[in-house]
Protein backbone atom coordinates (compact mmCIF):
# COMPACT_ATOMS: atom_id res chain seq x y z
CA UNK A 1 0.00 0.00 0.00
CA UNK A 2 2.79 2.18 1.13
CA UNK A 3 4.43 1.02 -2.02
CA UNK A 4 1.91 2.34 -4.14
CA UNK A 5 1.42 5.67 -2.62
CA UNK A 6 5.26 5.99 -3.29
CA UNK A 7 5.10 5.28 -6.86
CA UNK A 8 1.85 7.79 -7.40
CA UNK A 9 3.64 11.24 -5.79
CA UNK A 10 6.44 10.11 -7.45
CA UNK A 11 4.73 10.33 -10.95
CA UNK A 12 2.81 13.23 -10.27
CA UNK A 13 5.94 15.12 -8.95
CA UNK A 14 7.87 14.10 -12.08
CA UNK A 15 5.03 15.93 -14.34
CA UNK A 16 5.47 19.06 -12.16
CA UNK A 17 8.95 18.97 -12.73
CA UNK A 18 8.12 18.46 -16.94
CA UNK A 19 5.76 21.37 -16.19
CA UNK A 20 8.46 23.16 -14.78
CA UNK A 21 11.06 22.76 -16.64
CA UNK A 22 9.18 23.38 -20.00
CA UNK A 23 8.05 26.86 -17.96
CA UNK A 24 11.70 27.45 -17.46
CA UNK A 25 12.91 26.89 -20.54
CA UNK A 26 9.87 28.94 -22.54
CA UNK A 27 10.68 31.91 -20.19
CA UNK A 28 14.36 32.17 -20.79
CA UNK A 29 14.12 31.99 -24.45
CA UNK A 30 11.49 34.33 -24.03
CA UNK A 31 14.19 36.26 -22.01
CA UNK A 32 17.56 36.01 -24.73
CA UNK A 33 15.06 36.55 -27.64
CA UNK A 34 13.40 39.76 -26.03
CA UNK A 35 16.93 40.85 -25.23
CA UNK A 36 18.77 39.93 -28.12
CA UNK A 37 15.26 42.66 -30.41
CA UNK A 38 16.45 44.88 -27.79
CA UNK A 39 20.30 44.77 -28.59
CA UNK A 40 19.36 44.98 -32.38
CA UNK A 41 17.03 48.05 -32.00
CA UNK A 42 19.43 49.78 -29.88
CA UNK A 43 21.69 48.98 -32.16
CA UNK A 44 20.01 50.29 -35.62
CA UNK A 45 18.95 53.69 -33.66
CA UNK A 46 22.64 53.97 -32.83
CA UNK A 47 23.53 53.60 -36.53
CA UNK A 48 20.24 55.82 -37.73
CA UNK A 49 21.62 58.64 -35.45
CA UNK A 50 25.16 58.11 -36.69
CA UNK A 51 24.02 58.82 -39.91
CA UNK A 52 21.90 61.34 -39.38
CA UNK A 53 24.92 62.98 -37.79
CA UNK A 54 27.05 63.03 -40.76
CA UNK A 55 24.02 64.11 -43.14
CA UNK A 56 23.53 66.87 -40.78
CA UNK A 57 27.74 68.07 -41.05
CA UNK A 58 27.46 67.40 -44.66
CA UNK A 59 24.55 69.60 -44.60
CA UNK A 60 25.97 72.26 -42.67
CA UNK A 61 28.86 72.08 -45.16
CA UNK A 62 26.49 72.15 -48.39
CA UNK A 63 25.19 75.07 -46.97
CA UNK A 64 28.26 76.64 -46.01
CA UNK A 65 29.85 75.81 -49.68
CA UNK A 66 26.67 77.83 -51.08
CA UNK A 67 27.34 81.08 -48.91
CA UNK A 68 31.16 80.53 -49.45
CA UNK A 69 30.29 81.22 -53.69
CA UNK A 70 27.77 84.30 -52.70
CA UNK A 71 30.91 86.11 -50.55
CA UNK A 72 33.47 84.78 -53.29
CA UNK A 73 31.35 85.90 -56.37
CA UNK A 74 31.05 89.33 -54.89
CA UNK A 75 33.98 89.77 -53.57
CA UNK A 76 35.83 88.88 -57.20
CA UNK A 77 33.29 90.50 -59.13
CA UNK A 78 34.37 94.18 -56.93
CA UNK A 79 37.85 93.42 -57.88
CA UNK A 80 37.22 92.61 -61.74
CA UNK A 81 37.53 89.21 -61.65
CA UNK A 82 40.42 88.30 -59.45
CA UNK A 83 41.76 89.03 -55.95
CA UNK A 84 44.88 91.30 -55.18
CA UNK A 85 46.10 93.19 -52.58
CA UNK A 86 46.02 96.15 -53.76
CA UNK A 87 42.21 96.70 -53.65
CA UNK A 88 41.57 98.17 -57.08
CA UNK A 89 40.05 96.21 -59.58
CA UNK A 90 41.87 94.32 -62.21
CA UNK A 91 42.77 95.48 -65.67
CA UNK A 92 40.79 94.89 -68.33
CA UNK A 93 42.19 97.39 -70.83
CA UNK A 94 45.62 98.41 -70.94
CA UNK A 95 45.77 100.11 -74.16
CA UNK A 96 44.57 97.02 -75.43
CA UNK A 97 42.51 93.88 -74.22
CA UNK A 98 43.95 92.46 -71.24
CA UNK A 99 40.74 90.70 -69.97
CA UNK A 100 40.77 87.91 -68.10
CA UNK A 101 40.11 84.06 -69.54
CA UNK A 102 37.33 82.46 -67.89
CA UNK A 103 40.13 79.94 -66.74
CA UNK A 104 41.82 82.97 -64.93
CA UNK A 105 38.98 83.93 -63.11
CA UNK A 106 37.66 80.20 -62.29
CA UNK A 107 41.21 80.05 -60.23
CA UNK A 108 40.29 82.94 -58.44
CA UNK A 109 36.77 82.11 -57.92
CA UNK A 110 37.73 78.81 -56.54
CA UNK A 111 40.43 80.16 -54.20
CA UNK A 112 38.03 82.97 -52.86
CA UNK A 113 35.59 80.46 -52.43
CA UNK A 114 37.79 77.82 -50.63
CA UNK A 115 38.81 80.47 -48.18
CA UNK A 116 35.72 81.02 -46.91
CA UNK A 117 34.38 77.87 -47.31
CA UNK A 118 36.89 76.67 -44.52
CA UNK A 119 36.32 79.66 -42.49
CA UNK A 120 32.89 78.17 -41.62
CA UNK A 121 34.00 74.74 -40.85
CA UNK A 122 36.60 75.73 -38.40
CA UNK A 123 33.48 76.86 -36.52
CA UNK A 124 31.52 73.97 -37.34
CA UNK A 125 31.53 72.08 -33.50
CA UNK A 126 28.03 71.22 -33.63
CA UNK A 127 27.24 70.84 -29.39
CA UNK A 128 24.54 67.94 -29.36
CA UNK A 129 26.52 65.29 -31.87
CA UNK A 130 28.95 63.22 -29.99
CA UNK A 131 33.18 63.27 -30.93
CA UNK A 132 33.23 64.95 -34.47
CA UNK A 133 35.87 65.92 -36.74
CA UNK A 134 35.99 67.71 -40.04
CA UNK A 135 39.40 68.30 -42.29
CA UNK A 136 39.05 71.17 -44.39
CA UNK A 137 38.64 71.19 -47.83
CA UNK A 138 41.80 71.25 -50.20
CA UNK A 139 39.90 72.60 -53.41
CA UNK A 140 36.64 73.93 -54.79
CA UNK A 141 35.89 74.10 -58.19
CA UNK A 142 33.41 76.14 -60.72
CA UNK A 143 31.84 74.30 -63.55
CA UNK A 144 32.36 77.26 -66.19
CA UNK A 145 31.44 74.90 -69.51
CA UNK A 146 28.61 77.15 -70.19
CA UNK A 147 30.08 80.70 -69.22
CA UNK A 148 30.78 81.76 -72.69
CA UNK A 149 27.49 80.58 -74.18
CA UNK A 150 25.04 82.30 -71.69
CA UNK A 151 24.14 78.95 -69.79
CA UNK A 152 25.84 79.94 -66.96
CA UNK A 153 24.19 83.61 -66.92
CA UNK A 154 21.34 83.12 -63.95
CA UNK A 155 23.34 79.00 -62.20
CA UNK A 156 26.22 77.67 -61.92
CA UNK A 157 27.33 74.50 -60.29
CA UNK A 158 29.91 74.36 -57.66
CA UNK A 159 31.77 71.30 -55.70
CA UNK A 160 34.14 71.41 -52.98
CA UNK A 161 36.41 68.43 -52.33
CA UNK A 162 39.21 66.72 -50.14
CA UNK A 163 37.44 67.00 -46.76
CA UNK A 164 36.41 64.30 -44.77
CA UNK A 165 34.47 63.70 -41.68
CA UNK A 166 34.17 61.44 -38.81
CA UNK A 167 31.83 60.99 -36.14
CA UNK A 168 32.45 58.86 -32.84
CA UNK A 169 29.31 57.29 -30.72
CA UNK A 170 30.74 55.19 -27.74
CA UNK A 171 32.29 52.88 -29.57
CA UNK A 172 31.68 53.41 -32.98
CA UNK A 173 33.83 55.08 -35.65
CA UNK A 174 32.02 56.59 -38.81
CA UNK A 175 34.07 57.63 -41.62
CA UNK A 176 33.10 59.80 -44.57
CA UNK A 177 33.70 61.88 -47.50
CA UNK A 178 32.97 65.54 -47.58
CA UNK A 179 32.61 66.39 -50.87
CA UNK A 180 29.60 68.08 -51.77
CA UNK A 181 28.26 70.02 -54.81
CA UNK A 182 26.09 72.64 -55.14
CA UNK A 183 23.81 74.64 -57.60
CA UNK A 184 24.17 78.07 -57.09
CA UNK A 185 21.06 79.68 -58.65
CA UNK A 186 20.33 83.60 -59.05
CA UNK A 187 23.58 84.71 -58.99
CA UNK A 188 24.43 86.41 -62.17
CA UNK A 189 28.12 86.70 -61.46
CA UNK A 190 29.11 84.65 -65.28
CA UNK A 191 26.20 87.26 -66.68
CA UNK A 192 27.89 90.28 -66.06
CA UNK A 193 31.89 89.00 -66.69
CA UNK A 194 30.58 87.93 -70.36
CA UNK A 195 28.72 90.90 -71.08
CA UNK A 196 32.26 92.47 -70.39
CA UNK A 197 34.57 90.48 -71.60
CA UNK A 198 32.52 90.96 -74.89
CA UNK A 199 32.81 94.52 -74.80
CA UNK A 200 35.83 94.80 -73.79
CA UNK A 201 38.01 94.30 -77.15
CA UNK A 202 35.93 97.34 -78.73
CA UNK A 203 35.88 99.05 -75.97
CA UNK A 204 39.66 99.23 -75.25
CA UNK A 205 39.60 100.29 -79.21
CA UNK A 206 37.61 103.17 -78.84
CA UNK A 207 39.03 104.28 -75.61
CA UNK A 208 42.42 103.86 -77.32
CA UNK A 209 41.18 106.69 -80.53
CA UNK A 210 39.60 108.38 -78.30
CA UNK A 211 42.54 109.48 -76.03
CA UNK A 212 44.93 109.68 -78.72
CA UNK A 213 42.69 112.05 -80.30
CA UNK A 214 42.35 113.95 -76.98
CA UNK A 215 46.39 114.08 -76.58
CA UNK A 216 46.12 117.41 -78.74
CA UNK A 217 44.60 119.77 -76.16
CA UNK A 218 47.64 119.11 -73.68
CA UNK A 219 49.33 121.62 -76.06
CA UNK A 220 47.17 124.50 -74.67
CA UNK A 221 47.97 123.28 -71.21
CA UNK A 222 50.68 125.14 -69.06
CA UNK A 223 53.89 123.98 -68.85
CA UNK A 224 54.45 121.52 -66.04
CA UNK A 225 56.71 122.35 -62.76
CA UNK A 226 60.21 121.66 -62.83
CA UNK A 227 59.74 118.83 -60.97
CA UNK A 228 56.64 117.75 -62.26
CA UNK A 229 56.12 114.33 -63.34
CA UNK A 230 52.48 112.97 -63.84
CA UNK A 231 51.53 115.86 -63.80
CA UNK A 232 47.53 115.80 -62.53
CA UNK A 233 45.11 116.94 -65.35
CA UNK A 234 42.33 117.98 -62.81
CA UNK A 235 43.93 121.60 -62.19
CA UNK A 236 46.25 122.46 -64.87
CA UNK A 237 44.93 120.75 -68.14
CA UNK A 238 41.04 120.89 -67.61
CA UNK A 239 40.17 120.46 -71.06
CA UNK A 240 42.42 117.71 -71.74
CA UNK A 241 40.78 115.81 -68.81
CA UNK A 242 36.92 116.82 -70.03
CA UNK A 243 37.99 115.18 -73.33
CA UNK A 244 39.00 112.19 -71.85
CA UNK A 245 35.17 112.32 -69.25
CA UNK A 246 33.81 112.16 -72.88
CA UNK A 247 36.03 109.61 -74.36
CA UNK A 248 34.87 107.37 -71.22
CA UNK A 249 31.14 107.81 -72.25
CA UNK A 250 31.71 106.63 -75.71
CA UNK A 251 33.23 103.75 -74.26
CA UNK A 252 30.75 103.45 -71.48
CA UNK A 253 28.21 103.93 -74.37
CA UNK A 254 29.66 100.50 -75.95
CA UNK A 255 28.88 98.40 -72.57
CA UNK A 256 25.30 97.00 -73.79
CA UNK A 257 23.97 94.19 -71.53
CA UNK A 258 20.07 94.69 -73.01
CA UNK A 259 18.82 93.67 -69.39
CA UNK A 260 16.52 96.74 -67.83
CA UNK A 261 18.24 95.42 -64.63
CA UNK A 262 21.75 96.16 -64.84
CA UNK A 263 23.11 99.78 -64.46
CA UNK A 264 26.73 101.03 -65.44
CA UNK A 265 29.02 103.77 -64.92
CA UNK A 266 32.59 104.60 -65.41
CA UNK A 267 34.48 106.98 -63.36
CA UNK A 268 38.32 108.50 -64.38
CA UNK A 269 40.13 107.71 -61.67
CA UNK A 270 43.37 109.40 -63.14
CA UNK A 271 44.73 111.92 -65.62
CA UNK A 272 47.68 112.96 -66.37
CA UNK A 273 50.31 114.58 -68.98
CA UNK A 274 54.08 114.76 -69.21
CA UNK A 275 56.52 116.52 -71.68
CA UNK A 276 58.81 113.64 -73.19
CA UNK A 277 58.67 110.07 -72.69
CA UNK A 278 55.70 109.31 -70.87
CA UNK A 279 57.06 108.27 -66.97
CA UNK A 280 55.08 105.61 -65.98
CA UNK A 281 52.11 107.23 -64.51
CA UNK A 282 49.59 104.91 -64.79
CA UNK A 283 50.78 100.68 -64.49
CA UNK A 284 49.01 97.61 -66.02
CA UNK A 285 47.85 95.30 -62.89
CA UNK A 286 46.69 92.05 -62.75
CA UNK A 287 47.15 88.45 -60.84
CA UNK A 288 48.23 85.66 -62.36
CA UNK A 289 46.24 82.75 -62.08
CA UNK A 290 47.68 79.27 -60.99
CA UNK A 291 46.32 76.07 -61.79
CA UNK A 292 43.69 75.02 -59.84
CA UNK A 293 44.00 72.89 -57.34
CA UNK A 294 47.39 72.23 -58.33
CA UNK A 295 48.83 72.95 -54.63
CA UNK A 296 47.52 72.88 -50.97
CA UNK A 297 45.52 75.91 -51.83
CA UNK A 298 46.84 78.64 -49.71
CA UNK A 299 46.59 82.18 -51.52
CA UNK A 300 49.70 83.84 -52.49
CA UNK A 301 49.82 86.92 -54.01
CA UNK A 302 51.82 86.77 -57.50
CA UNK A 303 50.86 90.34 -58.73
CA UNK A 304 51.88 91.69 -62.04
CA UNK A 305 52.60 94.86 -62.48
CA UNK A 306 54.01 96.03 -65.70
CA UNK A 307 54.72 99.57 -67.55
CA UNK A 308 52.07 99.72 -70.21
CA UNK A 309 52.55 98.66 -73.75
CA UNK A 310 52.78 102.28 -74.89
CA UNK A 311 51.39 103.19 -78.14
CA UNK A 312 53.95 105.16 -80.38
CA UNK A 313 53.03 107.63 -82.61
CA UNK A 314 54.80 109.99 -84.82
CA UNK A 315 57.15 111.96 -81.60
CA UNK A 316 57.79 111.11 -78.42
CA UNK A 317 57.26 114.72 -76.84
CA UNK A 318 53.76 114.56 -75.25
CA UNK A 319 52.69 112.37 -72.71
CA UNK A 320 48.77 111.75 -72.02
CA UNK A 321 47.52 109.09 -69.64
CA UNK A 322 44.48 108.00 -68.38
CA UNK A 323 42.64 105.69 -65.99
CA UNK A 324 39.11 104.82 -65.63
CA UNK A 325 36.98 102.48 -63.52
CA UNK A 326 34.09 100.68 -65.25
CA UNK A 327 31.10 99.17 -62.95
CA UNK A 328 27.88 97.48 -63.67
CA UNK A 329 25.27 96.56 -61.27
CA UNK A 330 22.98 94.11 -61.14
CA UNK A 331 19.62 94.59 -59.65
CA UNK A 332 17.58 91.51 -60.78
CA UNK A 333 18.77 89.53 -57.50
CA UNK A 334 20.50 90.34 -54.31
CA UNK A 335 23.02 87.90 -52.71
CA UNK A 336 23.29 85.98 -49.47
CA UNK A 337 25.72 88.03 -48.13
CA UNK A 338 26.54 90.38 -45.48
CA UNK A 339 26.16 94.79 -46.41
CA UNK A 340 25.41 95.58 -49.72
CA UNK A 341 23.84 92.49 -51.42
CA UNK A 342 23.76 93.55 -55.23
CA UNK A 343 26.54 92.21 -57.40
CA UNK A 344 28.59 94.61 -58.25
CA UNK A 345 31.43 94.26 -60.99
CA UNK A 346 34.30 96.64 -62.02
CA UNK A 347 37.23 96.57 -64.09
CA UNK A 348 40.04 99.18 -64.86
CA UNK A 349 40.91 100.71 -68.29
CA UNK A 350 44.24 102.23 -68.33
CA UNK A 351 45.50 104.15 -71.69
CA UNK A 352 49.06 105.74 -72.52
CA UNK A 353 49.79 107.50 -75.32
CA UNK A 354 52.82 109.94 -76.56
CA UNK A 355 52.88 112.05 -79.40
CA UNK A 356 54.75 114.18 -81.34
CA UNK A 357 56.11 118.18 -79.98
CA UNK A 358 52.92 120.79 -80.36
CA UNK A 359 52.99 122.65 -83.18
CA UNK B 1 3.12 9.68 6.59
CA UNK B 2 6.40 10.20 5.99
CA UNK B 3 5.87 9.61 2.06
CA UNK B 4 3.43 12.52 2.10
CA UNK B 5 5.35 14.90 4.31
CA UNK B 6 8.30 14.70 1.48
CA UNK B 7 5.86 15.08 -0.95
CA UNK B 8 4.54 18.37 0.36
CA UNK B 9 7.68 19.65 0.77
CA UNK B 10 9.12 18.98 -2.67
CA UNK B 11 5.93 20.43 -3.92
CA UNK B 12 6.82 23.11 -1.37
CA UNK B 13 10.00 23.93 -2.92
CA UNK B 14 8.44 23.61 -6.41
CA UNK B 15 5.58 26.20 -5.76
CA UNK B 16 8.43 28.42 -3.91
CA UNK B 17 10.51 28.05 -7.08
CA UNK B 18 7.71 28.76 -9.54
CA UNK B 19 6.78 31.61 -7.73
CA UNK B 20 10.51 33.49 -7.75
CA UNK B 21 10.51 32.98 -11.53
CA UNK B 22 7.15 34.63 -11.99
CA UNK B 23 8.28 37.81 -9.94
CA UNK B 24 11.27 37.97 -11.96
CA UNK B 25 9.44 37.40 -15.27
CA UNK B 26 7.05 40.34 -14.42
CA UNK B 27 10.00 42.21 -12.96
CA UNK B 28 10.90 41.65 -16.33
CA UNK B 29 7.34 42.51 -18.06
CA UNK B 30 7.86 45.95 -15.92
CA UNK B 31 10.94 46.88 -17.25
CA UNK B 32 9.75 45.91 -20.99
CA UNK B 33 8.10 49.17 -21.52
CA UNK B 34 10.54 51.10 -19.92
CA UNK B 35 12.90 50.25 -22.82
CA UNK B 36 10.72 50.51 -25.34
CA UNK B 37 9.99 53.96 -24.40
CA UNK B 38 13.42 54.56 -24.42
CA UNK B 39 13.58 53.42 -28.15
CA UNK B 40 10.70 55.72 -29.05
CA UNK B 41 12.25 58.61 -27.17
CA UNK B 42 15.51 57.88 -29.60
CA UNK B 43 13.19 58.16 -32.35
CA UNK B 44 11.57 61.26 -31.24
CA UNK B 45 15.18 62.73 -30.93
CA UNK B 46 16.03 61.44 -34.35
CA UNK B 47 13.17 63.21 -35.92
CA UNK B 48 13.78 66.18 -34.37
CA UNK B 49 17.54 66.27 -35.73
CA UNK B 50 16.13 65.07 -39.34
CA UNK B 51 13.72 67.58 -39.48
CA UNK B 52 16.82 70.35 -38.67
CA UNK B 53 18.65 69.02 -41.27
CA UNK B 54 16.34 69.50 -43.86
CA UNK B 55 16.92 72.70 -43.41
CA UNK B 56 20.38 72.60 -45.81
CA UNK B 57 18.75 69.92 -47.63
CA UNK B 58 15.49 70.90 -48.92
CA UNK B 59 14.70 73.55 -51.32
CA UNK B 60 11.30 76.28 -51.75
CA UNK B 61 9.93 75.43 -54.91
CA UNK B 62 9.86 78.73 -57.60
CA UNK B 63 12.24 80.73 -54.56
CA UNK B 64 14.67 77.91 -55.27
CA UNK B 65 16.48 78.29 -51.70
CA UNK B 66 16.48 76.48 -48.82
CA UNK B 67 15.49 77.24 -45.53
CA UNK B 68 18.71 77.64 -44.05
CA UNK B 69 19.71 80.28 -46.85
CA UNK B 70 16.64 82.28 -45.79
CA UNK B 71 17.13 82.40 -42.07
CA UNK B 72 20.07 83.34 -42.65
CA UNK B 73 19.36 86.18 -44.74
CA UNK B 74 16.75 87.30 -42.10
CA UNK B 75 19.03 87.44 -39.52
CA UNK B 76 22.12 89.00 -41.14
CA UNK B 77 19.67 91.78 -42.62
CA UNK B 78 18.34 92.44 -39.09
CA UNK B 79 14.59 91.76 -40.31
CA UNK B 80 12.00 90.80 -38.06
CA UNK B 81 10.14 88.72 -40.93
CA UNK B 82 10.76 89.81 -44.56
CA UNK B 83 13.61 88.79 -46.49
CA UNK B 84 14.35 91.15 -50.07
CA UNK B 85 15.41 89.16 -53.01
CA UNK B 86 15.50 91.34 -55.89
CA UNK B 87 12.02 90.55 -57.03
CA UNK B 88 10.38 91.05 -53.49
CA UNK B 89 9.70 90.41 -50.22
CA UNK B 90 9.49 87.13 -49.15
CA UNK B 91 8.42 86.66 -45.06
CA UNK B 92 10.50 84.03 -43.59
CA UNK B 93 8.62 83.90 -40.58
CA UNK B 94 5.70 82.40 -42.40
CA UNK B 95 7.90 79.87 -44.60
CA UNK B 96 9.51 78.36 -40.79
CA UNK B 97 5.76 78.33 -39.46
CA UNK B 98 4.59 76.17 -42.29
CA UNK B 99 7.71 74.09 -42.60
CA UNK B 100 7.51 73.00 -38.72
CA UNK B 101 3.57 72.81 -38.10
CA UNK B 102 2.77 69.63 -40.18
CA UNK B 103 5.69 67.90 -38.43
CA UNK B 104 5.01 69.12 -34.99
CA UNK B 105 1.50 70.92 -34.55
CA UNK B 106 1.89 73.46 -32.00
CA UNK B 107 4.55 71.50 -30.04
CA UNK B 108 7.47 73.17 -31.19
CA UNK B 109 9.54 76.15 -30.42
CA UNK B 110 12.85 76.77 -32.45
CA UNK B 111 14.86 80.24 -31.28
CA UNK B 112 17.98 81.52 -33.06
CA UNK B 113 20.63 83.08 -31.26
CA UNK B 114 22.58 86.19 -32.86
CA UNK B 115 23.05 89.52 -31.54
CA UNK B 116 19.58 89.34 -31.10
CA UNK B 117 17.07 86.43 -30.34
CA UNK B 118 14.85 85.63 -33.07
CA UNK B 119 12.09 83.10 -31.33
CA UNK B 120 9.52 81.03 -33.78
CA UNK B 121 6.67 78.36 -32.52
CA UNK B 122 4.70 78.19 -30.00
CA UNK B 123 4.78 78.88 -25.55
CA UNK B 124 7.19 75.89 -24.30
CA UNK B 125 4.92 74.17 -21.50
CA UNK B 126 6.43 73.89 -17.84
CA UNK B 127 4.85 70.08 -17.10
CA UNK B 128 5.71 68.04 -19.87
CA UNK B 129 9.03 65.97 -21.20
CA UNK B 130 10.85 68.41 -23.83
CA UNK B 131 13.46 67.30 -26.36
CA UNK B 132 15.85 70.23 -27.21
CA UNK B 133 18.37 69.92 -30.12
CA UNK B 134 21.27 72.26 -30.71
CA UNK B 135 23.08 73.31 -33.38
CA UNK B 136 25.19 75.69 -35.52
CA UNK B 137 23.96 77.46 -39.35
CA UNK B 138 26.55 79.24 -41.41
CA UNK B 139 25.67 82.87 -41.38
CA UNK B 140 25.98 84.82 -44.40
CA UNK B 141 29.70 86.70 -43.41
CA UNK B 142 32.92 87.63 -44.69
CA UNK B 143 34.24 86.01 -41.36
CA UNK B 144 32.79 82.54 -41.71
CA UNK B 145 30.44 83.42 -39.24
CA UNK B 146 27.82 81.23 -37.24
CA UNK B 147 24.63 81.80 -35.47
CA UNK B 148 23.30 79.05 -32.92
CA UNK B 149 19.55 77.35 -33.02
CA UNK B 150 17.82 75.57 -30.37
CA UNK B 151 15.01 73.49 -31.57
CA UNK B 152 12.60 72.31 -29.01
CA UNK B 153 9.47 69.94 -29.32
CA UNK B 154 7.36 68.46 -26.73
Amino acid sequence: MNSRIGRKSQSSLLILVFLVSIFVVAFFYFLFTSSTLQVKGVKGMKLSKISNYLDILKGYSRHALLLSSHVATKKVALSGGEINEVGIPRNWICNEDVSPDVEDVRFFLSEETLKYLNMYLEKSRIEDLPEQDIQNYTCVDYDVDGVLNGENDEKFNVGSYGSKIRVKLENDIVSSDNNVYEEITENRFWFVYRKFKEWTPEGARILNNSVTDCLQHVCDCPPMSPDGICEPCENTCRKFQNCIEGAIENTLAELKFDDPYVTCDANLIGCYYDSGLCDECNTCQKEEAEELCAKELSFQSNMNTEPLNILYLQGDEICGSMEAIFTCRDYKYLLSVEGERNLVFSVRATIEVEQYTCS
Amino acid sequence: MKGQTKEMIEILILVIGVSVLLVISYSFLIRMPSTGSLLLEMHRYDSMTNTVKNFFYIRIPILNKTYAQMLGDMVVNDAEDLVDYGYGNINVTEIIYEYFDPYYGEDWHFRVFNEKKYDFGYKIPSNVRIRTFLMKFPLPSYEGGVMRIEFKNW
